[in-house]
């Protein structure tokens, strides 16, 4: 439960800034594209009988590969067709998801793994995946909240000031690179709701209070995730019935919402 | 007195567009220190085009540019993008992404542009001539030697156009500077800019 409350945050951090440079979509089919490397990997790993390392190895790998190729291509349609980029990055969506379906025809086993993988179950998490979570969330968390006011800066500059971004050098390399990492290790443990959720619920609800102030709105979207992680997940804890993911996502929401009051 | 030295020399000049179209050829002037130059010209003539090529960011077809100080010393505002931004910042969120030392509301009033009560304002609700100050005064506050504007006066009424250039003043008088802009040719006449040097620039056709 720790490490899936400071992977919130660390995401809400993240999202904050994606939806600030407008890639919230684009943000949509990378994750579909990690998602589609999971599913890959762990249907590989069940019809080929690997070990159990490499069945988590292997998702994660083959995620960072789908997801990469994902933000390479979307990148690429900006820079060619210029205009319109949601809707290109709409129509990428629907073809991804498509494809996470046709892996899962491939390979029957996954039925079982589809729903988990996207609608996410903390309370199945193993040790081992919470311990990761934690370290590569605090790790964000820290990187994220240290260099808020320089991410904030390139994210302001892209957006307002026209100043391309340099796509996979310095600063703007490290800010995608670590992006697709956490975004990857978060959809093949957590899911990709729970992932899509912490990343843009928080933002899209603490711009509607209306107050102004960069470190405020940060800290509000840290906490608004982080809440509503330990609250949903204890809510599903004691209502048996309610699935964690979108039990922490309906809290979100809730407490979200409840800024403007 | 220090006597004025080039900070930037453009010879004979020719550059078009990203397609190949011949924008101008054959231009040539020179920024010195303490100067502030105008280019002036219609809409579609290469006015922001030259100052990419200025910047290095888009290579001429002929002629040279001789920069007498590092590009890191350099900062450029292009035409501001009047819109929304996700985040809330306010003003003073926007200034203190300039780089070196802190903001302070004195340092702030010493650029003249902006009145430091003012900047608590949130960017999404301040008006375009408000925005537009904030980021001359952000770049301002950066002490840069060489400036480079695309038309800086859009978005500001009279007074703020007197503030520009009062602003613009203080910032060349004090150790070895320069600005480059390039405005529509009737905002330098209709507020008087003495002292400013203008650069005509004509379309395609005509300079070739």
């Amino acid at each position: 439960m720790v490490g899936s409350t400071v992977l919130a945050s660390a995401l809400a951090l993240l999202g904050a800034q994606l939806a600030a440079r407008d890639r919230a979509m684009q943000t949509m089919c990378v994750g579909q594209g990690a998602m589609l490397g999971v599913l890959l990997g762990i249907g590989l790993v069940q019809s080929l009988a690997l070990s159990d390392y490499a069945g988590s190895v292997a998702p994660f790998a083959l995620a960072l590969v789908a997801s990469g190729a994902t933000y390479a291509m979307s990148e690429h349609q900006v820079a060619v067709l210029r205009a319109a980029r949601n809707t290109h990055f709409a129509a990428m969506f629907a073809a991804l998801l498509a494809c996470g379906y046709l892996v899962s025809a491939l390979f029957p086993a996954l039925d079982s793994h589809m729903a988990q993988k996207y609608f996410g179950d903390l309370a199945t998490v193993s040790k081992m995946e919470s311990l990761a979570l934690l370290f590569a969330g605090s790790a964000a968390l820290i990187l994220i909240a240290w260099r808020s006011n320089s991410v904030s800066r390139r994210s302001f500059e892209t957006m307002i000031l026209c100043s391309p971004e340099t796509t996979l050098r310095g600063a703007d390399g490290l800010f995608a690179i670590g992006s697709l990492i956490l975004i990857c290790l978060s959809v093949q443990i957590a899911g990709f709701l729970f992932t899509v959720a912490c990343l843009f619920v928080p933002t899209a609800l603490a711009v509607r209070t209306g107050r102004s102030g960069l470190r405020r709105h940060l800290v509000r979207c840290g906490i608004v995730a982080a809440l509503a992680c330990l609250v949903g997940f204890m809510l599903s804890l004691r209502f048996s019935q309610l699935p964690t993911v979108p039990a922490i996502v309906a809290t979100m929401v809730l407490i979200g919402s409840a800024q403007r009051f | 007195m220090t006597a004025r030295r080039a900070l930037l020399e453009v010879k004979n000049l020719a550059y078009g567009t990203p397609d190949g179209r011949a924008l101008v050829s054959g231009l040539s002037f020179t920024v010195d220190s303490g100067a502030i130059v105008a280019v002036v010209g219609p809409n579609g003539v290469g006015k922001s085009t030259l100052l990419q090529v200025v910047q290095g960011e888009t290579a001429p077809t002929a002629g040279s540019i001789e920069r007498a100080f590092e590009l890191k010393h350099l900062r450029f505002l292009t035409q501001l993008q009047n819109r929304e931004f996700h985040l809330p910042l306010t003003l003073r969120d926007v200034l203190s992404f300039s780089a070196g030392v802190p903001i302070t509301d004195s340092r702030v009033r010493d650029v003249g542009l902006l009145d430091p009560r003012h900047l608590d304002l949130a960017w999404n609700t301040a008006s375009g001539g408000e925005r537009q100050k904030t980021l001359l005064t952000k770049i301002l506050l950066d002490e840069p030697t060489f400036v480079v504007l695309d038309e800086p006066m859009n978005h500001l009424d009279a007074d703020g156009r007197k503030l520009l250039r009062d602003a613009l003043r203080r910032h060349v008088a004090s150790d070895e500077r320069g600005v480059l802009m390039v405005c529509h040719e009737q905002a330098i006449e209709r507020d008087g800019w003495p002292g400013v040097v203008t650069i005509g620039l004509k379309p395609s056709a005509a300079a070739d």
